[in-house]
């Protein structure tokens, strides 16, 4: 199947290698690559993951690579793009925006050079010296950039700041918006305040074995999603076999930390409209789903459950019983949302920053945000990992792609994702079986790992490297996928209803900027 | 391993706890943290595991690694603290001395009691006595 379509785009077949069940990777000549992609997800409507840049020196002679990622239902698809040093690069972001932002990071990070006129930063600070090319393999991970950095920091003059950080979390980032009397007319979006570079720490400081754990903090609210995109992408780069058992406690705690970071989301939207009963109500029921986590590993967030090949330690039967109760009690306590869906303050927000299908597909959006405007794609169900398989649920679909089907898609989430919780706790494989697969690293090998996580499809990107490390290693977290649709969503509106559709996209800047620090001492 | 209650705080995975009487120093635990909270160091004739408890994750993977079960999942998580110092905590332990030469060696005196044998225990003995002895041995063969 994928081979036909791969076919019909006139791909040499020769190119393409089966590298996993369900991975495929096609080295692609420059020239080739525009048309491929604008076939590929332009006509035959794939979906356009992510793409990132490579310093292959390390392993092969002296070239770069440019990767991009596109998958379609039951198959990922990775393009290799091989160049030579300092050659200019190839680019799609004029025919596809959903590659817009990570082709400007692969040329800020890399250094790359291509033939468009872009700023030299995107990611890393404006003040950077251009010789600073982080993810080049001579870059020293611990390289001190304190006296390298001058501040010139400037905003054009005829923008309204809403806020100087986030209108609604009170985060890191910056939503210029310019509006004329009552209308935005235009959003700039300035972010990747926090990017410490995680990715670097990844390649160059830790072993294989000791990125899950950091790779679970990459996230606040959706850690163990990051956890287990990580480790699917090595098992998949290493042909490792998860045991029965380690795939249900995944999908349970994966879906626990759906409920827990949908209801937080809920709960500030009803906040925010003005709803402060059903506002309790959900931090309360939330707080029945953080004391199952408790129970079940021994903390509310971070879990620390996974490893490369499976996970640590198991579960009891008295830890199950006792999460059975509590989501009994959390059925109950979930009535509070059908109050949420009715009430007049959220139907005010219906044909509120509409997201046409068309556009959703073209700047590359993801889960719920997608969802809501028809896009029926939902990795758990098209792709499927841990146990997804062997559970019944429904990915609910809506047509409308404004706030309000953005909102009430997610509260139909919550039920599916109760439901789930119930049947996986029913498995008596939970509590008996092996934990984890032995596996041994091995170098230049590619893989990729997707889960849906709260917000979306959330894609990590590993090369195996020398030394039980990784040679690279890219997270595409799903805000960063979605952010692309803000002037879609925002143009046309008026500026006092721009908290509440930022809102409707849920963005996590501490997803998309990757902000961890590890120091030596 | 992992502690399991029922309620509340008590259920929290905290930051290690460290035995001083049951480690021996191998520096497993520091090897294996992925953000260089431990190190573990020979000084003069002293072992010292130092933890910096602001800079622990909390993800206890050095108590899967740990050899000697010194370490294991602490209730500890607060790192509240008035001065930066007390962030660290430090634990020395005397460090065996090689019984042919007197000698300090890299490990701790809680080696012995995870040795079992005796023949373990009498082939403990310092680098240096090692070579030495080997050194005799071909020495003797030469002879022969
Ligand atoms: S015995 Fe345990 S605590 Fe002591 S150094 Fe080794 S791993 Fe660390
Ligand atoms: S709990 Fe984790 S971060 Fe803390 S010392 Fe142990 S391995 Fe390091």
């Amino acid at each position: 199947m994928v081979i036909k379509i791969l076919e019909e785009c006139e791909v040499d077949p020769q190119n393409v290698s089966k590298i996993g069940p369900d991975t495929f990777l096609i080295d692609l000549d420059k020239r080739q690559l525009r048309d491929v992609i604008k076939c590929l997800v332009l006509d035959k409507g794939l979906h356009f993951s992510t793409c990132l840049g490579v310093d292959y020196s390390g392993l092969r002679q002296g070239s770069m690579a440019l990767i991009y990622v596109v998958t379609r239902p039951s198959s990922k698809i990775i393009i290799r793009v091989t160049l030579n040093e300092n050659e200019s690069i190839p680019y799609v972001h004029d025919i596809l925006p959903a590659a817009e932002w990570c082709e400007l990071e692969a040329m800020d990070l890399l250094g790359l050079k291509t033939s468009l006129p872009v700023e030299d930063r995107f990611i890393l600070h404006w003040g950077l010296p251009s010789k600073v090319q982080p993810l080049r393999k001579e870059f020293k991970h611990n390289t001190r950039l304190s006296n390298m950095v001058s501040c010139r920091v400037s905003k054009p003059e005829d923008f309204v700041e809403v806020d100087p950080h986030h209108p609604f979390f009170y985060e890191h980032e910056d939503f210029l918006i310019k509006a004329i009397g009552n209308r935005i007319v235009d959003v700039l979006y300035i972010g990747s305040y926090i990017n410490r570079g995680i990715e670097k720490v990844g390649e160059s400081r830790l072993k294989m074995e000791q990125v899950p754990f950091i790779a679970e903090r990459i996230c606040g609210i959706c850690g163990f999603t990051h956890s287990t995109a990580y480790c699917q992408a090595v098992e998949s780069a290493l042909d490792i076999d998860v045991p029965e058992r380690a795939r249900f406690e995944r999908t349970l705690m994966l879906e626990l930390e759906r409920l827990e970071s949908h209801l937080l989301l809920l709960a500030l939207i009803a906040y925010s409209v003005g709803l402060r009963d059903i506002f309790l109500g959900l931090l309360r029921s939330r707080e029945i789903v953080m004391n199952a986590c408790d129970i079940l590993v021994g903390n509310r967030k971070m879990y620390g459950l996974n490893v490369i090949g499976g996970v640590r330690y198991g579960f009891e039967t008295r830890q199950i019983r006792d999460v059975k109760e509590l989501i009994k009690k959390l059925k109950t306590s979930l009535k509070i949302l059908d109050a949420l869906k009715e009430s007049q303050e959220l139907r005010k927000l219906k044909d509120v920053g509409v997201l046409p299908k068309e556009s959703a597909h073209k700047l590359g959006a993801v889960g719920p945000v997608a969802r809501a405007s028809g896009i029926d794609y939902d990795v758990r169900r098209d792709l499927p990992y841990a146990a997804y398989e062997e559970v019944d649920f429904d990915v609910p679909i809506m047509d409308q792609g404004d706030t309000y089907s953005r909102i009430v898609i997610r509260c139909e989430e919550v039920i599916q994702s109760v439901r789930i919780i119930e049947q996986v706790l029913n498995r008596d494989v939970l509590t008996k079986g092996d934990l984890r697969t032995e596996y041994y690293p091995a170098p230049g090998k590619i893989g990729v790992g997707m889960t849906e996580a709260p917000r979306g499809e959330n894609v990590h990107l590993v090369i195996t490297g020398h030394d039980s490390r990784l040679y690279r290693w890219k997270v595409r977290a799903p805000t960063y996928a979605n952010l692309a649709v803000l002037r879609a969503v925002l143009v046309g509106e008026s500026p006092r209803d721009a908290p509440v559709i930022i809102a409707s996209l849920d963005p996590c800047l501490s997803c998309t900027d990757r902000l961890v620090m590890v120091r030596r001492t | 391993m992992y502690r399991q209650a029922s309620d509340g705080e008590k259920n929290m995975r905290g930051y290690p706890r460290h035995d001083p009487d049951k480690c021996i120093g191998c520096g497993a635990c520091s090897n294996v943290c992925p953000t260089d909270s431990i190190t573990v160091r020979v000084s003069g004739d002293r072992i010292e595991w130092i933890h910096n408890v602001a800079r622990c994750i909390r993800c206890c993977f050095c108590v899967d690694h740990c050899p000697t079960g010194a370490l294991s999942v602490g209730e500890e998580y607060s790192m509240i603290a008035d001065s930066i110092d007390k962030l660290y905590i430090l634990h020395t332990i005397d460090v065996e001395k090689c019984p042919k030469c007197g000698r300090t060696m890299t490990y701790s005196v809680n080696v012995e009691k995870h040795v079992a044998s005796r023949t373990e225990k009498a082939s403990m003995s310092c680098e240096r006595c090692k070579i030495e002895s080997l050194l005799r041995v071909v020495e003797k063969v030469r002879r022969v």
